[in-house]
């Protein structure tokens, strides 16, 4: 491997990795606060993506107006979800086990819907938004536009996100309720409205990031799962409500994804995100209490 | 003899009578049923008997129409070693992952993700090496009797379903309500608790890969895509959880009523029925977590105070 294809590949996987980083930044708010594992988030993602490219290819609008479209339809549903769907099991939940179960469920069935809603409404054919794919050359490495504004929106709406939460009022009451729930509500935090905030925000993550990977990734009716598991990757191996820890695990397995398709080949690409999150989970539940002690 | 058990066994007769004058299609029909009630049943084995749900669980239908197609078509073994061997690789492949994942503690949520990165990982690998078909899959010898897939299929789903009863009723039984109710609590009043889930996660494994290399065998071909096909696992899921979590006939009934649905819906609109479902699954997990035995049971007024407690006391 020269040095060029390794610096290709590194900023190849400085792009993905950008984009894990921001999902998995959403999915943490909404894990964090309501202890949901939304199975369904990728599929959030998939709508803001097709927003994207139906805006794009009727309209020709561009992408970069979709993702505060896409971020605000989503966030729409993510609050409307949170509505009837979590309120609802949160009210009658007897223990932190039964909710996460019957929550897991639930989202299991919004990605059954939503999955093939899509499918029925947009055919499962792959859709592609050709934006801006000149590539730039630097040097000796060469790159599409359309990678580095991926990357430097999704670097932007991180930091955005890391300052809000850091610095805000209401961003610090967010990580509060996702720390101590009982302690949180003793300090006067009304967590069931913390609750559908978290909820909206990380959708609209979803939303924004769906519009981002359109511009490099084929969209699909199926796709959301697998950006699920990648964000829920980095969030675990980043650590829960440890907003730099994901920031660093999300670019992280983006360059070793990088670099695993082109060392032992990009069939294997998938599989070695699992096997890093197999293998981080159970190595630290057995080394951290606190790491499995938390729910079942 | 009750009433209720000489109709079971009138069932039971009209079932193994039926191939007599049943079409090829109707056939085909209870095939996908036998191993839908297979499925669920086994899934629910688990998941619903221990509170941790599993999204992987096609995994160990994978292993068993591979060890089987591996057996038959590479080795030339007979098809009974071929069975044996669908039984006890995913057996002990439960147990190697169950030493794993089972005896330190682990959030439900990790679990179920873990579960289906395993199957992930398997369909990669399977898909990989040459040896053994690689994408293009493998080739099995025909099922020379047409009804085989049929009765094999039949009597796993009864022996499930049997067991599923009896570990329901015996003192493992309430060891394993007791888990889900609050595993610490189990664990501090004598519960073995990892060998219970072992027990289980193993029991699970078993029948579902003896329904894999039947599938497998009754298809004469398998590849990974089909066998570690990740609806599979979603499928178990929906079916028992529509049925009712962790009761005994509820995945039973759920897997009857998704074969016909699907039946019924599919050939038109496929997507049609998934959506359905995935209603139905968010429609009873909110207001009735009990599924459609408990929906019953509320109509015909039996939904008693103590059932009430055992059946949500599994879910929330």
């Amino acid at each position: 491997m020269t040095i060029a294809t390794g610096l290709q590949l590194l900023l190849f996987g400085l792009v993905w990795g950008g984009l894990y980083a921001l999902i998995a930044s959403g999915l943490n708010v909404v894990f964090g606060v309501m202890k949901i594992l939304n199975i369904a988030h990728g599929e959030l993602l998939m709508l803001g993506a097709y927003i994207t490219f139906w805006l794009f290819s009727l309209w020709n609008i561009s992408p970069l107006v979709s993702v505060p479209v896409a971020a605000a339809a989503m966030c729409l549903l993510g609050v409307i979800m949170q509505k009837i769907l979590v309120e609802p099991i949160s009210a009658r939940a007897r223990t932190p086990e039964g909710f996460e179960t019957a929550t897991l469920i639930v989202f299991f069935g919004v990605l059954l819907i939503i999955q093939n809603v899509a499918t029925l409404a947009w055919t499962a054919d792959y859709r592609v938004v050709n934006y801006m794919t000149t590539p730039l050359t630097l040097g000796n490495v060469s790159v599409a536009e359309n990678r580095l504004i991926v990357l430097a929106v999704a670097l932007l709406l991180s930091t955005l996100m890391f300052v809000f939460l850091r610095f805000t009022l209401v961003g610090k009451a967010i990580r509060a309720v996702s720390q101590d729930r009982e302690t949180a509500k003793l300090m006067g935090i009304d967590v069931k409205f913390m609750g559908l905030l978290g909820f909206g925000i990380g959708a609209a993550i979803a939303g924004a990031a769906g519009a981002l990977a359109s511009l490099i990734y084929v969209i699909t009716p199926t796709v959301g799962l697998l950006f699920t598991i990648k964000a829920f990757t980095v969030m675990v191996v980043g650590g829960l409500g440890n907003q730099i820890g994901i920031f660093v695990a999300g670019l992280a397995l983006g360059i070793m994804e990088s670099f695993a398709s082109y060392t032992i080949g990009a069939e294997f690409k998938d599989a070695t995100g699992y096997v890093l999150l197999i293998g981080f989970i159970v190595w630290r539940s057995r080394t951290s209490a606190a790491f499995a002690g938390e729910g079942k | 003899m009750k009433a209720s058990h000489f109709l079971l066994i009138m069932l039971a007769a009209t079932i193994i009578a039926a191939p007599l004058w049943l079409s090829p299609y109707h056939v085909s029909f209870f095939v996908t049923t036998f191993m839908s009630v297979a499925l669920a049943v086994s899934w629910n084995l688990f998941s619903g008997m221990t509170g941790y749900i599993s999204l992987g669980h096609g995994l160990f239908f994978g292993i068993g129409a591979y060890a089987f197609a591996v057996a038959t078509a590479i080795f030339g073994l007979a098809p009974s070693v071929g069975l044996v061997l669908s039984a006890t690789v995913p057996a002990l492949v439960a147990l190697t992952l169950g030493f794993v994942l089972l005896t330190a503690r682990m959030r439900i949520a990790y679990f179920a993700i873990i579960m289906l990165g395993f199957n992930e990982i398997a369909k990669t690998i399977v898909a990989n090496v040459k040896s053994i078909g690689s994408s293009y899959g493998l080739t099995l010898p025909p099922l020379t009797n047409r009804f085989f897939a049929y009765y094999f299929l039949f009597a796993l789903a009864l022996a499930t379903t049997c067991f599923a009863f009896a570990v329901h009723k015996s003192r493992w039984g309430y060891g394993l309500k007791a888990i889900v109710a609050d595993e610490i609590a189990a664990e501090t009043t004598g519960v073995g608790t990892v060998a219970h889930k072992l027990a289980m996660f193993a029991a699970s494994a078993v029948f579902i890969g003896l329904t894999g290399a039947i599938v497998a065998w009754n298809w004469s071909y398998v590849d990974p895509y089909m066998a570690f096909d990740l609806a599979t696992s979603f499928n178990m899921l929906v079916m028992a959880v529509f049925g009712g979590f962790g009761t005994v006939i509820g995945p039973v009934l759920g897997g009857v009523v998704m074969s016909l649905a699907s039946e019924i819906l599919s050939t038109n609109l496929p997507q049609f029925h998934a959506i359905i479902f995935g209603v139905l699954v968010i429609v009873l997990m909110i207001w009735c977590p009990g599924g459609i035995i408990q929906a019953f049971e509320i109509v015909r007024g039996k939904w008693t105070h103590r059932a009430r407690a055992g059946v949500s006391g599994v879910i929330q």
